[in-house]
Protein backbone atom coordinates (compact mmCIF):
# COMPACT_ATOMS: atom_id res chain seq x y z
CA UNK A 1 0.00 0.00 0.00
CA UNK A 2 1.45 3.49 -0.70
CA UNK A 3 -0.10 7.14 -0.72
CA UNK A 4 -0.14 8.52 -3.99
CA UNK A 5 -1.23 12.07 -5.84
CA UNK A 6 -3.66 11.61 -7.78
CA UNK A 7 -1.38 13.50 -10.99
CA UNK A 8 0.62 10.20 -10.22
CA UNK A 9 -2.51 7.61 -10.26
CA UNK A 10 -2.43 5.33 -13.30
CA UNK A 11 -5.70 3.29 -15.01
CA UNK A 12 -5.78 -0.17 -13.38
CA UNK A 13 -4.17 1.23 -9.77
CA UNK A 14 -6.62 -0.46 -7.04
CA UNK A 15 -7.98 1.59 -4.31
CA UNK A 16 -7.13 0.50 -0.68
CA UNK A 17 -8.95 2.65 1.43
CA UNK A 18 -12.53 4.62 0.42
CA UNK A 19 -12.11 7.98 -1.31
CA UNK A 20 -14.33 10.16 -0.10
CA UNK A 21 -15.44 14.05 -0.86
CA UNK A 22 -14.84 16.98 1.49
CA UNK A 23 -17.76 16.35 2.83
CA UNK A 24 -16.87 12.77 3.50
CA UNK A 25 -19.12 11.11 1.45
CA UNK A 26 -17.17 8.09 -0.49
CA UNK A 27 -16.28 8.55 -3.87
CA UNK A 28 -14.86 5.10 -4.82
CA UNK A 29 -15.32 2.32 -2.49
CA UNK A 30 -12.33 0.54 -1.16
CA UNK A 31 -10.85 -2.17 -3.81
CA UNK A 32 -11.86 0.01 -6.65
CA UNK A 33 -10.03 0.02 -9.67
CA UNK A 34 -8.98 3.17 -11.87
CA UNK A 35 -10.20 4.09 -15.17
CA UNK A 36 -8.97 7.27 -17.07
CA UNK A 37 -12.97 8.40 -16.40
CA UNK A 38 -12.97 8.38 -12.71
CA UNK A 39 -8.96 9.97 -12.42
CA UNK A 40 -10.57 12.79 -14.27
CA UNK A 41 -14.11 12.94 -12.16
CA UNK A 42 -11.60 12.66 -8.84
CA UNK A 43 -9.63 15.40 -10.31
CA UNK A 44 -13.04 17.76 -11.00
CA UNK A 45 -14.03 16.94 -7.30
CA UNK A 46 -10.76 18.24 -5.96
CA UNK A 47 -9.00 14.87 -4.64
CA UNK A 48 -5.43 15.13 -4.53
CA UNK A 49 -4.07 11.90 -2.92
CA UNK A 50 -4.94 7.99 -2.76
CA UNK A 51 -4.05 5.05 -1.12
CA UNK A 52 -3.10 2.58 -3.87
CA UNK A 53 -2.45 -1.22 -3.42
CA UNK A 54 1.37 -2.47 -4.09
CA UNK A 55 4.74 -0.20 -3.76
CA UNK A 56 6.24 2.04 -5.34
CA UNK A 57 7.55 1.55 -8.57
CA UNK A 58 10.28 4.10 -8.42
CA UNK A 59 11.44 2.90 -4.70
CA UNK A 60 14.76 1.26 -4.40
CA UNK A 61 14.63 -2.59 -4.39
CA UNK A 62 14.58 -4.21 -1.22
CA UNK A 63 17.88 -4.61 0.60
CA UNK A 64 19.05 -8.02 0.22
CA UNK A 65 21.35 -9.85 3.50
CA UNK A 66 24.67 -9.52 1.76
CA UNK A 67 23.96 -5.87 1.33
CA UNK A 68 23.22 -5.35 5.13
CA UNK A 69 25.84 -7.47 6.20
CA UNK A 70 28.37 -5.41 4.20
CA UNK A 71 26.53 -1.52 5.23
CA UNK A 72 27.37 -3.27 8.92
CA UNK A 73 30.93 -3.67 8.45
CA UNK A 74 31.08 0.04 6.92
CA UNK A 75 29.17 1.27 10.00
CA UNK A 76 31.25 0.17 12.67
CA UNK A 77 34.80 0.77 10.80
CA UNK A 78 37.55 1.96 12.59
CA UNK A 79 35.72 1.14 15.97
CA UNK A 80 37.68 -2.18 17.04
CA UNK A 81 39.23 -0.94 19.63
CA UNK A 82 35.66 0.14 21.40
CA UNK A 83 34.39 -2.36 23.12
CA UNK A 84 30.63 -1.50 23.52
CA UNK A 85 30.30 -0.62 20.42
CA UNK A 86 32.04 -4.10 19.12
CA UNK A 87 29.35 -5.56 21.62
CA UNK A 88 26.53 -3.27 19.61
CA UNK A 89 28.00 -4.84 16.07
CA UNK A 90 27.86 -8.00 17.74
CA UNK A 91 24.08 -8.11 18.82
CA UNK A 92 23.07 -6.41 15.31
CA UNK A 93 24.85 -8.85 13.10
CA UNK A 94 23.01 -12.15 15.55
CA UNK A 95 19.89 -10.60 14.43
CA UNK A 96 20.97 -10.05 10.95
CA UNK A 97 21.64 -13.41 10.82
CA UNK A 98 18.23 -14.66 12.55
CA UNK A 99 16.06 -12.96 10.59
CA UNK A 100 18.05 -14.44 7.47
CA UNK A 101 17.89 -17.94 9.12
CA UNK A 102 14.13 -17.51 9.29
CA UNK B 1 28.82 30.80 7.68
CA UNK B 2 29.19 31.62 11.34
CA UNK B 3 26.89 30.49 14.05
CA UNK B 4 25.11 33.73 14.96
CA UNK B 5 24.03 34.10 11.07
CA UNK B 6 23.01 30.31 11.45
CA UNK B 7 21.02 30.83 13.81
CA UNK B 8 19.15 34.15 12.75
CA UNK B 9 18.76 32.44 9.35
CA UNK B 10 16.74 29.42 11.44
CA UNK B 11 14.87 32.14 13.55
CA UNK B 12 13.51 33.59 10.45
CA UNK B 13 12.43 30.25 9.48
CA UNK B 14 8.42 30.63 10.29
CA UNK B 15 6.87 27.56 8.22
CA UNK B 16 8.21 23.97 7.59
CA UNK B 17 6.22 21.99 4.66
CA UNK B 18 4.73 18.47 5.98
CA UNK B 19 4.06 15.58 4.61
CA UNK B 20 0.96 15.08 2.51
CA UNK B 21 0.29 11.74 2.59
CA UNK B 22 -0.20 12.05 6.42
CA UNK B 23 -2.58 14.91 6.36
CA UNK B 24 -5.24 13.49 4.13
CA UNK B 25 -5.21 10.19 6.10
CA UNK B 26 -5.52 12.40 9.62
CA UNK B 27 -8.57 14.57 7.79
CA UNK B 28 -10.21 11.36 6.60
CA UNK B 29 -9.95 10.15 10.01
CA UNK B 30 -11.26 13.13 11.44
CA UNK B 31 -14.54 13.22 9.22
CA UNK B 32 -15.08 9.45 10.53
CA UNK B 33 -17.48 10.13 13.98
CA UNK B 34 -15.83 6.47 14.89
CA UNK B 35 -12.45 7.30 15.30
CA UNK B 36 -10.79 7.65 18.41
CA UNK B 37 -8.64 10.42 19.62
CA UNK B 38 -5.82 7.64 20.17
CA UNK B 39 -6.39 6.36 16.76
CA UNK B 40 -5.53 10.22 15.83
CA UNK B 41 -2.82 11.49 17.85
CA UNK B 42 -1.03 8.14 16.89
CA UNK B 43 -1.59 9.29 13.35
CA UNK B 44 -0.27 12.60 13.75
CA UNK B 45 2.74 11.56 15.60
CA UNK B 46 4.08 9.61 12.96
CA UNK B 47 4.87 12.70 10.99
CA UNK B 48 7.38 14.41 12.50
CA UNK B 49 7.06 17.52 10.66
CA UNK B 50 3.39 17.81 11.39
CA UNK B 51 3.48 16.99 14.55
CA UNK B 52 6.45 19.75 15.08
CA UNK B 53 3.21 22.65 13.55
CA UNK B 54 0.83 20.57 15.43
CA UNK B 55 2.60 20.85 19.04
CA UNK B 56 3.98 24.48 18.06
CA UNK B 57 0.49 25.69 17.36
CA UNK B 58 -0.73 24.50 20.83
CA UNK B 59 1.90 26.40 22.49
CA UNK B 60 1.45 29.48 20.73
CA UNK B 61 -0.01 31.08 23.73
CA UNK B 62 -3.27 31.19 21.95
CA UNK B 63 -5.40 28.96 23.91
CA UNK B 64 -4.30 29.83 27.16
CA UNK B 65 -2.74 27.17 29.26
CA UNK B 66 -0.15 27.69 31.25
CA UNK B 67 2.15 24.51 30.94
CA UNK B 68 2.96 23.65 27.71
CA UNK B 69 1.84 21.08 25.86
CA UNK B 70 4.50 18.32 24.42
CA UNK B 71 2.91 15.41 22.98
CA UNK B 72 -0.30 14.70 20.87
CA UNK B 73 -2.07 12.94 22.90
CA UNK B 74 -2.22 15.56 25.72
CA UNK B 75 -3.06 17.99 23.03
CA UNK B 76 -5.88 16.13 22.17
CA UNK B 77 -7.26 15.68 25.39
CA UNK B 78 -6.94 19.29 26.35
CA UNK B 79 -7.72 20.52 22.83
CA UNK B 80 -10.57 17.96 21.49
CA UNK B 81 -10.80 17.05 17.75
CA UNK B 82 -12.06 20.10 16.44
CA UNK B 83 -8.88 22.46 17.37
CA UNK B 84 -6.91 19.39 16.11
CA UNK B 85 -8.64 19.28 12.75
CA UNK B 86 -8.01 23.12 12.04
CA UNK B 87 -4.65 22.69 13.01
CA UNK B 88 -3.92 20.10 10.64
CA UNK B 89 -5.54 21.33 8.06
CA UNK B 90 -3.80 24.70 8.10
CA UNK B 91 -0.74 23.02 8.05
CA UNK B 92 -1.67 21.87 4.98
CA UNK B 93 -2.42 25.22 2.86
CA UNK B 94 1.29 25.77 3.93
CA UNK B 95 2.31 22.41 2.77
CA UNK B 96 5.37 22.93 0.14
CA UNK B 97 5.63 19.63 -1.23
CA UNK B 98 8.96 18.96 0.57
CA UNK B 99 10.92 15.62 -0.78
CA UNK B 100 12.64 14.02 2.26
CA UNK B 101 16.15 12.35 2.52
CA UNK B 102 15.58 8.99 1.88
CA UNK B 103 15.47 6.48 5.03
CA UNK B 104 14.94 9.45 7.31
CA UNK B 105 11.56 8.85 8.02
CA UNK B 106 12.19 5.28 8.72
CA UNK B 107 15.09 6.57 10.94
CA UNK B 108 12.92 8.79 12.98
CA UNK B 109 10.09 6.39 13.33
CA UNK B 110 12.30 3.25 14.53
CA UNK B 111 14.10 5.95 16.80
CA UNK B 112 10.75 7.01 17.96
CA UNK B 113 9.88 3.68 18.87
CA UNK B 114 13.63 3.35 20.39
CA UNK B 115 13.44 6.28 22.87
CA UNK B 116 9.94 4.64 24.24
CA UNK B 117 11.71 1.12 24.64
CA UNK B 118 14.92 2.42 26.68
CA UNK B 119 12.70 5.22 28.84
CA UNK B 120 10.74 2.41 29.96
CA UNK B 121 13.85 -0.13 30.59
CA UNK B 122 15.30 2.58 32.71
CA UNK B 123 11.74 3.76 34.06
CA UNK B 124 11.86 7.34 33.11
CA UNK B 125 8.78 9.38 33.48
CA UNK B 126 6.37 9.73 30.33
CA UNK B 127 7.98 7.90 28.03
CA UNK B 128 5.47 8.94 25.41
CA UNK B 129 6.93 12.30 25.90
CA UNK B 130 10.92 10.95 25.09
CA UNK B 131 9.24 9.10 22.30
CA UNK B 132 8.61 12.52 20.60
CA UNK B 133 12.44 13.66 20.89
CA UNK B 134 12.73 11.13 18.72
CA UNK B 135 10.70 11.26 16.09
CA UNK B 136 11.65 15.33 15.96
CA UNK B 137 15.50 14.35 16.39
CA UNK B 138 16.53 14.92 12.75
CA UNK B 139 14.04 17.54 12.14
CA UNK B 140 16.82 20.50 11.65
CA UNK B 141 17.64 17.71 8.58
CA UNK B 142 14.30 18.46 6.77
CA UNK B 143 14.77 22.38 7.37
CA UNK B 144 18.21 22.60 6.04
CA UNK B 145 17.38 20.76 2.73
CA UNK B 146 14.55 23.15 2.39
CA UNK B 147 16.09 26.09 3.63
CA UNK B 148 19.61 26.27 3.07
CA UNK B 149 20.07 23.55 -0.19
CA UNK B 150 23.44 25.12 -0.78
CA UNK B 151 25.27 24.19 2.66
CA UNK B 152 23.01 21.23 2.94
CA UNK B 153 24.37 19.66 -0.45
CA UNK B 154 27.70 20.55 0.54
CA UNK B 155 27.77 18.48 3.66
CA UNK B 156 26.01 15.60 1.61
CA UNK B 157 29.13 15.79 -0.93
CA UNK B 158 31.01 15.77 1.67
CA UNK B 159 29.90 12.76 3.55
CA UNK B 160 29.83 10.57 0.23
CA UNK B 161 33.00 11.93 -1.16
CA UNK B 162 34.82 11.41 2.64
CA UNK B 163 32.58 8.61 4.39
CA UNK B 164 31.98 10.72 6.82
CA UNK B 165 29.32 10.84 9.91
CA UNK B 166 26.56 13.33 8.71
CA UNK B 167 27.40 15.82 11.69
CA UNK B 168 30.84 15.84 11.70
CA UNK B 169 30.32 16.90 7.85
CA UNK B 170 27.84 19.45 9.39
CA UNK B 171 30.73 20.90 11.51
CA UNK B 172 33.27 21.08 9.33
CA UNK B 173 30.78 22.45 6.48
CA UNK B 174 28.93 25.30 9.04
CA UNK B 175 29.85 25.06 12.64
CA UNK B 176 26.73 24.10 13.53
CA UNK B 177 24.95 21.08 13.34
CA UNK B 178 21.53 19.54 12.44
CA UNK B 179 20.78 19.29 15.73
CA UNK B 180 21.39 22.65 16.61
CA UNK B 181 19.34 23.62 13.95
CA UNK B 182 16.25 21.58 14.89
CA UNK B 183 16.71 22.57 18.79
CA UNK B 184 16.57 26.63 18.24
CA UNK B 185 13.30 25.78 16.04
CA UNK B 186 11.87 23.98 18.94
CA UNK B 187 13.27 26.59 20.90
CA UNK B 188 12.10 29.39 19.31
CA UNK B 189 8.79 27.47 18.95
CA UNK B 190 8.26 27.86 23.11
CA UNK B 191 8.65 23.60 23.34
CA UNK B 192 9.36 23.00 26.83
CA UNK B 193 13.17 22.11 27.53
CA UNK B 194 12.52 18.64 28.18
CA UNK B 195 12.06 17.91 24.61
CA UNK B 196 14.36 20.76 23.43
CA UNK B 197 17.64 19.96 25.43
CA UNK B 198 17.50 16.35 24.13
CA UNK B 199 16.97 17.36 20.34
CA UNK B 200 20.27 20.00 20.77
CA UNK B 201 22.29 17.49 22.45
CA UNK B 202 21.60 14.37 21.06
CA UNK B 203 25.52 14.23 19.63
CA UNK B 204 26.97 16.12 22.52
CA UNK B 205 26.01 14.54 25.82
CA UNK B 206 27.13 15.98 28.92
CA UNK B 207 25.91 14.61 32.13
CA UNK B 208 25.70 17.60 34.07
CA UNK B 209 23.06 19.12 32.09
CA UNK B 210 19.29 19.51 33.37
CA UNK B 211 17.61 17.00 30.99
CA UNK B 212 20.27 14.38 30.88
CA UNK B 213 18.65 11.51 31.60
CA UNK B 214 16.34 11.86 28.47
CA UNK B 215 19.32 13.36 26.24
CA UNK B 216 20.76 10.15 27.15
CA UNK B 217 17.84 8.20 25.92
CA UNK B 218 17.93 10.11 22.65
CA UNK B 219 21.34 9.56 22.05
CA UNK B 220 21.59 5.63 22.92
CA UNK B 221 18.39 5.44 20.45
CA UNK B 222 20.16 7.60 17.77
CA UNK B 223 23.01 5.04 17.80
CA UNK B 224 21.36 1.62 17.90
CA UNK B 225 19.21 2.60 15.18
CA UNK B 226 21.51 2.99 13.01
CA UNK B 227 23.68 -0.14 14.64
CA UNK B 228 20.63 -2.14 13.27
CA UNK B 229 20.42 -0.24 10.13
CA UNK B 230 16.59 1.04 10.11
CA UNK B 231 16.20 3.33 7.35
CA UNK B 232 19.17 6.25 7.27
CA UNK B 233 19.97 8.85 8.93
CA UNK B 234 22.20 10.35 5.72
CA UNK B 235 25.04 8.55 6.08
CA UNK B 236 26.94 4.90 6.48
CA UNK B 237 28.99 5.61 10.01
CA UNK B 238 27.43 5.40 13.51
CA UNK B 239 28.53 7.88 15.85
CA UNK B 240 30.33 6.42 19.04
CA UNK B 241 28.45 5.92 22.08
CA UNK B 242 29.26 8.16 24.98
CA UNK B 243 29.96 5.91 28.23
CA UNK B 244 28.59 8.78 29.98
CA UNK B 245 25.31 8.65 28.57
CA UNK B 246 25.33 4.56 29.82
CA UNK B 247 26.24 5.49 33.10
CA UNK B 248 23.88 8.27 33.48
CA UNK B 249 20.98 5.57 32.43
CA UNK B 250 22.92 3.13 35.02
CA UNK B 251 23.54 0.52 31.97
CA UNK B 252 25.93 -1.84 31.49
CA UNK B 253 27.12 -3.95 28.27
CA UNK B 254 24.89 -6.48 29.17
CA UNK B 255 21.87 -3.92 29.19
CA UNK B 256 22.08 -3.75 25.29
CA UNK B 257 21.33 -7.18 24.03
CA UNK B 258 18.17 -6.81 26.36
CA UNK B 259 17.38 -3.59 24.44
CA UNK B 260 18.41 -4.31 20.98
CA UNK B 261 16.29 -7.30 21.19
CA UNK B 262 13.04 -5.64 21.99
CA UNK B 263 13.83 -3.24 19.50
CA UNK B 264 14.01 -5.57 16.83
CA UNK B 265 10.99 -7.39 17.72
CA UNK B 266 8.97 -4.33 18.78
CA UNK B 267 9.66 -3.08 15.14
CA UNK B 268 9.44 -5.78 12.20
CA UNK B 269 7.70 -3.51 9.78
CA UNK B 270 10.17 -0.91 9.90
CA UNK B 271 11.82 -0.60 6.82
CA UNK B 272 16.10 -1.54 6.60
Amino acid sequence: MRSILLEEAKPGDEVVEPVKNGRGMVILPKGAKLSPALIERMRKMGVRELLVEGNDPNAPPPKTFEDLMAELEVRFEGLEENSLMMEMKKIAKEHLLNRESR
Amino acid sequence: MERAEMRRLVEKITSLPTLPGSVTRITQMLDNPDTTASEVGKEIAKDQVLSAKVLKLVNSGFYGFSQPISTIPHAMVLLGFNVVKTLVLSTSVLDMMAQSMEGLWQHSLACARTCGIIARYVDLDDPEEVSVTGLLHDLGKVVMEEHMKDVFDEVVQRVQNEKMLFYKAEEEVMEVTHANIGGWLLEKWQLPSQLVEPIMYHHSFHPSRQHADRTAVLHLADILVRAEGFGSGGDARIPVLSEEAMQTLKLKKDDLQEIMDTMVDEMRDVVR
